[in-house]
């Protein structure tokens, strides 16, 4: 290489780095961040043993297949870079998500709905969706010659969720013993108490690449887990088809398996 | 109409012969000025190597196949390049253009082939010469300064073109290409390389021949590839060389026995790419002894010429050696040349830096590093190692600063030496001597005020009491106890020799002037560790408001390799970024690289080289305080530019992913596995910016940054980095 090269690398083994102020991007350490999050549930497809009996639409019987190939949402965020090397952020988040009730290892009885005597079964169902708004501050640092909120960095957070089932016009195949299979429409769910409270810890490495001297591109790798509190359990007769602790299981469920998404973005630096 | 046409004859006369004075004037060599580049900038200097590839690629090259020919442009072009623009080649100065005209007697009889060649000058004290494919012939300043005529360069430049002629760099390319992986490949590129050099040798005769040149100068070429490393002459070093006035230096600080010569002729040259000189001469006579009519030149440009353009090649090599801090060789070269040019204003200031520079590197404990080994010492040039070494750290200093004095009071004006002093006294400051120890008196007075001064003169200057004289007893006592019964000791005569200096009132300004700077630097001392480090921050700040940006650089990896081409576009990436972030910051950047020779000319290619050097001389010894050889230059071409503020800065790039080992032990736990599959993708970019702040006016590197980052290299992503770095390394705000 060019003779020189040889020249400035043994001289700066004496010279040394030492920059205390931080000048962010081009001079500017506050930034806005807005990113979509996508999730590709591949885990969740693998280990979710009746998978193939949820579908989309309904046309009188007639399921529409649909495979859950990706869910995905979307993060506001604003932050600062204290200094060269972390910075706080606090992130709003909205995520949709598909989800299956149908699963031998999870617990959704009919008969309890329909406690009649007869033993009812799930053949089919649509897909249920659910959205969780997430809050939650961040951490973010980088090793030792960062410049947030430039380039590659570590981000942990603890936020508070709130997962919601999204009203719709859900249909579930159910059969019994004895008659033919009937769509059950009515009574799945009490929307009144709908709102799961869960807990979200998250660890991110995000890289932000400059497009221009306000917007950085942001892409990154999100590794996401929510804790679900214990969800107090009727064993009265069910009102409805689905309760609460049941959709908590199969949200947690989803949201366990759906701990990687890739998130990618912009931000506004000033 | 008719007046204007008989005028244009006169007027053209007028102006050739204006025009030969002011290009091909010779120098004098009392006031030597250093070789820079001169007239138009030629294309090989400021062409993209990538578009000199992209030509070439046309160009049939029937044994390669375009990969290889790719590989072989692509090695060929970056590394001349890389060299042309390494700071040490010119092109168009005086030495070039001689180089040039003995080539085109050579060659007389063939312009065509002289038209394809371009001769170019390095400054290197490494006796050679090159050619290159491309038809660039190189020639060392180190072998021209080594020369006896005019007619040995001749001959070297016809083994160089036989080189090119017969295309042996493609045929080297070719036969290691085609051989990789044989047993012992160094021995056997070595026998093919030794071959080709034999072949070199034999058309080189020819060519040689056909010029007309005698045949004698042939075998006196090898003797001057030879004993090449030795100093430019053979002059015993008299043991009264230092001895003066006011300076007086004991004979048995000299050797007492020469060093002989070691070069062998045939050394064993079994992997070497040159046979050794005995076959060579072997070869080579008994080809020329095949040819009948051989011509009788001597030299076609005149013996005056080629002692001149040889003396230029020596001042530059003293040069190179300063540079290189052989600063025995350099004292010995001065000691040579100072007998031709005594009134020599260069050669003074040269002296006055080797003892500059011999003072610092005593003081801080490297003076090994400037001179020969004691295994090593051969030749006259071994008396000055030997004597340089025989002294101790306050007889060197002493030495020094007396020499610089003298140096001063010889050419009472001027900046550099002055500038020399400064720093000098500055080093005599930072000794173990204690000045208050030394005598007013001159070494000479001090004996003559002695009761009996012929014995003791003859004691101490000559050194030849006769032993067998002394008993054995006076011996022990001599040795015991080196105080004279007369009340002078032998071993400090140094403290004699500044005499005249500490009664000199600026001296003694001087000496106030650094008490005052060591003792505010005690009080520093005093501040807790919180300020100092304080102090170390703000220490790495300069005030870079303007600045000069030299030859930014890049370099690419692919595959751990240098990617030129990518590494050519990152390097205008790195330039162009530069521009932003300075602009950004109000700074005034003025770029010497060669992104921008094509405007910047001769004189820009002349400023770049004269930084590089700098950064070269003070890269060869990153510990001390280094004087810039061209400091005279240097202060000019600060002057054009308005700041003495250099900023040199390199970016390297490399993509590579690599997965931990430890990593696949998540193969037990799949989806965890899926987790880390992204990252060694995310982390694979690496980017490091180096970039230091040289201060021309101390010669000291103020200022130094080292940067990685591991996003994908953009423009906008080292604009934010150079931004950052900048605008923490700059002072004002």
């Amino acid at each position: 290489m060019r003779i020189y090269i040889v020249f400035i690398l043994t001289l700066l083994s004496f010279s040394t780095c030492l920059f205390a102020q931080n000048n962010g991007f081009m001079g500017k350490n506050n930034f806005i961040s807005a990113d979509i999050r996508v999730y590709a549930p591949i885990i969740y497809r693998l280990s979710t043993s009746d998978v193939n009996s949820v579908y989309n639409k309904t046309e009188g019987r007639n399921f529409t297949p649909k495979s859950n190939v990706l869910d995905y949402g979307f993060n506001l965020t604003i932050g600062k870079a204290m200094s060269r090397n972390f910075g706080l952020m606090l992130q709003i988040s909205s995520s949709r998500y598909d989800f299956a009730v149908i699963d031998n290892q999870y617990s959704l009885n009919p008969s309890e709905f329909y406690n009649d005597g007869n033993y009812y079964q799930v053949l089919k169902t649509n897909w249920l969706r659910a959205k969780v708004t997430t809050i939650m501050p961040i951490l973010e640092f980088t090793g030792s010659e960062g410049l947030l909120p430039l380039g590659l960095s570590h981000q942990i957070g603890l936020g508070f969720s709130k997962n919601k089932l999204i009203e719709d016009d859900y249909n579930f195949l159910i059969t019994d013993t004895y008659s033919q299979p009937f769509i059950q429409k009515e009574n799945l769910y009490d929307y009144s108490k709908n709102g799961i409270k869960s807990y979200a810890i998250m660890y991110k490495i995000n890289m932000r690449i400059p497009i221009n001297d306000f917007l950085l591109f942001n892409l990154g790798f999100r590794y996401n887990i929510n804790y679900f509190p214990k969800v107090y359990r009727s064993y009265s007769t069910k009102n409805y088809l689905i309760e609460n602790s049941e959709i908590r299981d199969y949200m947690r469920k989803k949201e366990f398996r759906n701990i990687l998404s890739l998130e990618t973005g912009l931000s506004f630096c000033f | 109409m008719l007046k204007l046409k008989s005028l244009i004859p006169l007027i053209a006369l007028i102006l050739s012969n204006l025009l030969d004075e002011s290009i091909f004037a010779q120098q004098d060599l009392n006031n030597f000025k250093i070789l820079q580049s001169q007239g138009k900038i030629p294309d090989d200097f400021i062409l993209k190597s990538s578009m000199k590839v992209k030509a070439d690629m046309q160009a049939d090259r029937e044994n390669l196949n375009i990969r290889e020919k790719k590989i072989f442009l692509e090695g060929i072009h970056y590394g001349v390049d890389e060299l042309l623009q390494s700071g040490l080649v010119i092109y168009g100065d005086e030495i070039s253009n001689y180089v040039n005209k003995v080539a085109q007697k050579l060659l007389e009889k063939d312009m065509v082939l002289f038209k394809q060649l371009r001769f170019y000058t390095i400054k290197s004290n490494v006796s050679n010469a090159l050619s290159t494919d491309q038809g660039i012939v190189f020639v060392t300043t180190g072998l021209i300064s080594q020369l006896t005529s005019e007619a040995q360069l001749a001959f070297i430049l016809a083994h160089e073109i036989s080189h090119f002629t017969e295309k042996h760099v493609v045929e080297t390319f070719e036969y290691r290409t085609r051989n990789r992986g044989i047993d012992d490949q160094i021995k056997q590129l070595s026998v093919y390389s030794r071959d080709k050099e034999f072949e070199a040798d034999v058309l080189g005769v020819a060519l040689f021949h056909k010029a007309g040149y005698a045949k004698k100068h042939i075998m006196s070429t090898f003797d001057v590839l030879m004993y090449s490393y030795l100093p430019i002459d053979e002059i015993e070093l008299p043991e009264t060389y230092f001895n003066s006035d006011l300076c007086f230096i004991p004979k048995n600080k000299f050797p007492d026995k020469k060093y002989p010569i070691k070069a062998e002729e045939s050394y064993d040259d079994s992997r070497s790419s040159h046979p050794n000189i005995q076959k060579r001469k072997e070869k080579t006579l008994e080809t020329a002894d095949k040819m009948a009519s051989w011509g009788e030149i001597d030299s076609y440009l005149g013996e005056s010429e080629f002692q001149y353009i040889r003396s230029l090649s020596r001042f530059e090599r003293l040069r190179t050696d300063i540079i290189d801090n052989e600063y025995a060789n350099a004292l010995y070269t001065i000691f040579i040349l100072e007998k031709s040019f005594p009134n020599s204003l260069y050669l003074t200031r040269m002296k006055a830096q080797c003892w500059l520079g011999l003072s610092t590197f005593k003081i801080g404990n490297s003076i090994n590093q400037t001179l020969d080994s004691k295994s090593n010492l051969e030749g006259e040039g071994a008396a000055m190692h030997y004597f340089i070494r025989s002294l101790d750290e306050p007889e060197l200093t002493t030495l020094s600063m007396r020499t610089i004095e003298d140096c001063r009071k010889k050419f009472q004006n001027d900046k550099e030496i002055d500038a020399i002093w400064q720093r000098m006294t500055k080093n005599l400051f930072d000794s173990k001597i204690k000045l208050n120890e030394f005598s007013k008196l001159t070494f000479k007075t001090a004996i003559n005020q002695l009761t009996e001064p012929d014995t003791l003169v003859q004691d101490l200057t000559n050194n030849v009491v006769d032993e067998k004289v002394l008993t054995k007893y006076d011996k022990i006592k001599q040795k015991k106890n080196p105080v004279s019964e007369n009340g002078v000791d032998s071993s400090l005569y140094y403290t004699f020799n500044l005499s005249d200096l500490i009664q000199n009132e600026s001296f003694i300004n001087r000496c106030d002037e650094l008490k005052k700077i060591v003792d505010d630097e005690k009080t520093d001392k005093k501040l807790d560790k919180a300020e100092r480090e304080k102090i170390k921050k703000k220490e790495n700040k300069t005030d870079i408001s303007n600045f000069i940006l030299v030859d930014p650089a890049a370099v690419s990896y692919k595959k751990g390799k240098v990617d030129y081409n990518v590494s050519e576009e990152l390097t205008e990436k790195f330039n162009e970024s530069f521009k932003v972030a300075s602009e950004k910051l109000n700074l005034k950047m003025q770029t010497v690289g060669k992104g921008n020779l094509a405007d910047l000319g001769t004189a820009g290619f002349n400023e770049k080289s004269l930084f590089t050097t700098l950064l070269i001389q003070i890269s060869n010894n990153d510990k001390l305080d280094i004087f810039p050889v061209d400091y005279s230059y240097l202060e000019k071409v600060t002057e054009d530019f308005g700041t003495n503020k250099l900023v040199f800065s390199i970016i390297e790039h490399s993509y590579k992913v690599e997965f931990s080992s430890a990593a696949f032990a998540l193969i037990v736990f799949p989806p965890m596995l899926l987790g880390y599959l992204p990252l060694p993708f995310i982390l694979g970019n690496r980017t490091e910016i180096n970039l230091i702040v040289l201060d021309i006016s101390n010669s000291k590197i103020t200022s130094g940054a080292s940067y990685n980052f591991r996003e994908p290299v953009s423009k906008k992503g080292i604009q934010a980095r150079l931004y950052d770095i900048l605008s923490n390394i700059n002072t004002k705000k």
